[in-house]
């Protein structure tokens, strides 16, 4: 006897659910809001000018070559540009429905998200959210797989296509190395109109909703990266909506990581648990079909032995009325020619008599 | 043979169709061209019929309809508005009704047939006689997809200027006194007051007022008229003397114009304590400049808007009215966002380029206590006040904190200030700093508003804030030093007070040069050393 399509349908789906709520149980956890006394950078863009000292400043500060165009040319401003590898934050000239007169600049770095979906894509663990909250890269551990530039929703890592032995990924690091000497991020620093504060996460939220409520004509109620892909490091204020200054509005509220934790978290229960189980139904296939079989050699031998007595005894039972009908025969036969015998005899002394009498 | 003569079927189709294309393309282009353009002209006479709209959605395009062109055709024709436009009697008097030969819109069947039927017969009537005649025959001539001309029609502003050209040619050449009862239907003779016509007339017609568009037509145009034919001088008939922005533009406003007369006070004394009881709850009670307040505006409408009486007699008292809208008294005078409300006009006034540039950034006075008694006066003499009306007590305050727009003498005013307690990447700079504060003088020396409200450092305090007028305010460094202060988030560090001082100030005057990106416009080039690494 084989296991039937709908047995085995009923057994996967048990399997299924089993792992699938036991990943449940393990994502269920808090959503995380970020280290606790984490940095981050607010970006006031009714206060930026647009002088472009912030791509100086991480410029310097990074060591980055020279660009082809020096910093106090704001012509540059005239294209839209994104990060690059040698560029790791650039402002970009925006103009508002609002007031068509009056340019709006945001900058655009990396945004350190609370959970960088760069970092959850990584096989190789080469991005770090670290306590103090920006997303470091360790280039000694890269394969150069580029997952974290096709990851990041905010298209902020590049690569070092014209390094032909050691390319790396390359972006803002909010200057990691000098928050941990306590001091200011290169842009941050180098902002003359304090468009860029610096300052723990939690108390720039803090700020941003007093400007906020402070001058309420001024600010778009909102505090971009709040909440946005689960709440990111870099916090952004904008005079007019957001997405006239370039940012997306579509990302939502879940950090990547989550839209994925549920299928790689079965990962593991997937490769402990399943070749147990599918194992266990081949066995237990395997064994059903054993047992099927013998059953079914056992039931054919008996059958036959069955047809084969039944046939003896009705071979027998022919041979016997054969040899009784031979014995008829012969006695039938013996009498006839007793008869016919007889016959001849009467007729002999029939015509010896009428011989006799002629 | 074959071959030779006809071309391949193929070929003929895609010609075909190349050209079809290209033509609808060229056709399209033409057109939009057209329809685009920015010089499709406007008029102030046009009206877009489209009042089947109240009864649901057009079937076909509304019709534009130019009412001057129709009227001078008439008038050709020594006929009149009754031609068109069918009377009623409304409260006793004959009035015109101002829909098209019907005086109610009573269904869609209705109102169409009266335009199919008046309209074409009219058309048919003048075309007979060989005169210029509108569409006859095709539904599409009046009803046109893309009008050849758009309204510009404006509703007039009748203000104080209007009133007064108004009234000094109604004047009776004999008294030299008019008659307000000729325009002020609901005049009282004898307290002389008379409110504005939209106090009763709103947009649509109530139960017994008409709109106002209806009295301003019904009474406006037959008193022209009327003029007209005695002639004498009068005002505009036509729809494009009254509605064309153009024509508004053009009429002069007369300088050095009266008062509006409506025996109202001159001062008023604002008390939130009921007008009997002189003593007052709590609060002192403010001295309002009725008379001044009236020069700043065109019409009584602005703080008046919806009758001319006390504002808190019986709309707006100190707990609220129904017939207030629940508004208290208080929040009349302090609504920020109102333009009726004393703040919410004065914070208007506060955006003018002259007064931004301060007020954008410094606290406004709705949030800073100790600018309360600016207009909660206190009564110099108290004994004095306690024998006059409230109105002699109102102008006594008044004149006793009269503006004086003025700030310390020049000796007093440091005429450079350089800066350069930072300066690394730049030099120091030089800052005009006399010539800055002349010039915010001279933008608001007219200003009484100003000088109200401005004590001798008060412009000073535009920059160096946060602490008391002085003629030695304390310096910049006193209070900002380095940035990102934990426990006083929003003070900026040093560098940043400078540049948000200087860049936000000029910006929200208008002041391009020096350009805020360019940083040696007010730096000297030279710093002590170059950007580097820091």
């Amino acid at each position: 006897m084989s296991i039937s399509r709908r047995k085995f349908f009923s057994w996967i789906g048990a399997a299924g659910s089993a792992v699938f709520i036991s990943s449940k149980a393990h994502g269920a956890k808090k959503h995380f809001e970020g280290y606790p006394e984490s940095y981050g950078v607010l970006h006031d863009s009714t206060r930026c000018i647009g002088c472009r000292k912030c791509e100086e400043g991480c410029n310097i500060v990074n060591k980055l070559p020279e660009p082809e165009k020096p910093f106090e040319d704001l012509s540059v401003l005239e294209t839209k540009r994104r990060t690059s590898t040698k560029a790791f934050t650039v402002v970009n000239k925006y103009t508002g429905t609002k007031n068509k007169s009056a340019p709006v600049f945001r900058k655009s770095q990396c945004n350190h998200c609370l959970e960088p979906a760069c970092a959850s894509v990584c096989f190789v663990k080469a991005f770090k959210k670290t306590e103090q909250g920006p997303v470091t890269y360790d280039p000694s551990v890269c394969v150069g797989c580029r997952y974290c530039m096709i990851a990041c929703p905010f298209e902020i890592p590049t690569y070092e296509y014209d390094e032909p032995l050691t390319p790396r990924v390359r972006k803002c690091t909010m200057c990691y190395d000098r928050i941990i000497e306590n001091k200011l991020p290169g842009c941050v620093e180098s902002c003359p109109k304090e468009a860029l504060t610096f300052g723990k996460r939690d108390e720039l939220i803090k700020t941003a909703r007093k400007r906020i409520s402070r001058y309420p004509e001024r600010y778009e109620d909102h505090i971009y990266g709040e909440h946005e892909m689960g709440g990111t490091s870099w916090l952004y204020l904008s005079g007019i909506p957001f997405k006239e200054t370039g940012m997306r509005e579509d990302l939502g509220v879940t950090p990547a990581p989550e839209l994925t934790a549920g299928a790689l978290g079965a990962v593991p229960i997937v490769v402990s648990l399943w070749p147990v189980l599918l194992t266990g139904i081949y066995a237990i296939n395997k064994r059903k079909e054993k047992i099927s079989k013998q059953e079914k050699d056992d039931a054919v031998s008996s059958a036959v032995e069955a047809a084969n007595s039944e046939a003896e005894e009705k071979l027998k039972a022919a041979l016997l009325k054969a040899d009784k009908d031979r014995e008829a025969a012969i006695k039938r036969e013996v009498k006839k020619a007793i008869d016919e015998a007889e016959k001849a005899r009467e007729q002999e002394a029939l015509s010896e008599k009428t011989g006799e009498e002629s | 043979m074959e071959i030779k003569r006809h071309l391949p079927p193929w070929l003929t189709v895609v010609t075909i169709s190349v050209s079809i294309l290209f033509f609808a393309f060229f056709a399209y282009a033409v057109k939009n061209e057209k329809y685009c353009s920015q010089n499709t002209p406007q008029k102030a006479d046009a009206i877009f019929i489209n009042t089947l709209k109240s009864f649901g959605p057009l079937e076909r395009e509304e019709v534009p309809f130019l009412h001057d062109a129709h009227t001078d055709a008439l008038d050709k024709q020594n006929k009149d508005c009754s031609t068109c436009h069918l009377s009623t009697e409304f409260s006793g008097e004959k009035i015109l009704s101002l829909k098209f030969k019907r005086l109610e819109d009573k269904s869609r069947k209705q109102v169409m047939e009266v335009y199919h039927s008046e309209c074409i017969f009219c058309h048919k009537e003048m075309n007979d006689t060989g005169a210029k005649s509108g569409p006859i025959e095709l539904c599409g001539e009046c009803h046109i997809k893309d009008p050849l001309y758009t309204s510009s029609a404006q509703i007039p502003d009748f203000n104080k200027f209007m009133h007064f050209i108004h009234t000094d040619s109604l004047k009776d050449p004999g008294t030299g006194k008019t008659d307000c009862s000729t325009c002020h239907h609901e005049y009282d003779s004898k307290t002389g007051k008379a409110g504005s016509c939209r106090y009763c007339h709103k947009t649509e017609t109530e139960e017994n007022p008409i709109s106002m568009k209806q009295a301003s037509h019904l009474s406006c145009i037959p008193c022209h008229k009327e003029k007209l034919a005695d002639n004498t001088k009068s005002g505009p008939i036509k729809c494009g003397e009254c509605h064309d922005p153009l024509e508004q533009m053009k009429i002069n406003k007369p300088q050095n114009i009266p008062r509006l007369n409506s025996n109202q006070p001159d001062f008023v004394l604002i008390s939130s304590a009921p007008q009997t009881q002189k003593e007052t709850a709590g609060i002192n009670p403010v001295p309002f400049n009725h008379m001044s307040h009236e020069q700043h505006q065109d019409t009584c409408r602005i703080c008046h808007h919806a009758e001319l009486d006390s504002c808190s007699r019986s709309c707006h008292t100190t707990r609220g009215s129904e017939k207030g809208g629940m508004i208290t008294a208080e929040q009349a005078m302090h609504r920020t966002g109102s333009k009726q409300s004393c703040l919410g006009c004065h914070n208007a006034v506060k955006k003018e380029k002259a007064c931004a540039g301060c007020h954008s950034t410094i606290e406004s006075s709705a949030d800073n206590k100790s600018m309360c008694i600016k207009c909660h006066m206190t009564p110099t003499d108290t004994d004095a006040v306690k024998n006059m009306d409230s109105e002699a007590v109102a102008e006594m305050m008044i004149e006793s904190g009269k503006p004086v727009l003025e700030t310390y003498s020049d000796k007093d005013i440091p005429e450079t200030v350089t800066i350069k307690e930072i300066s690394s990447q730049y030099g120091p700079v030089e800052m005009p700093h006399r010539f800055i504060i002349t010039s915010l003088m001279n933008g608001i020396k007219d200003s009484k508003l100003a000088g109200t409200f401005h004590d001798t450092g008060t412009l000073c305090q535009g920059c160096h804030h946060n602490s008391p007028a002085s003629k030695i305010p304390p310096r910049c460094i006193s209070c900002h030093s380095a940035p990102f202060d934990e426990n006083n988030p929003l003070k900026p560090g040093l560098k940043a007070a400078f540049h948000q001082q200087c860049m936000d100030c000029h910006a929200e005057m208008g002041i391009e040069a020096p350009l805020s990106t360019s940083c040696t416009e007010c730096h000297a080039v030279a710093g002590k050393n170059k950007l580097q690494d820091f």
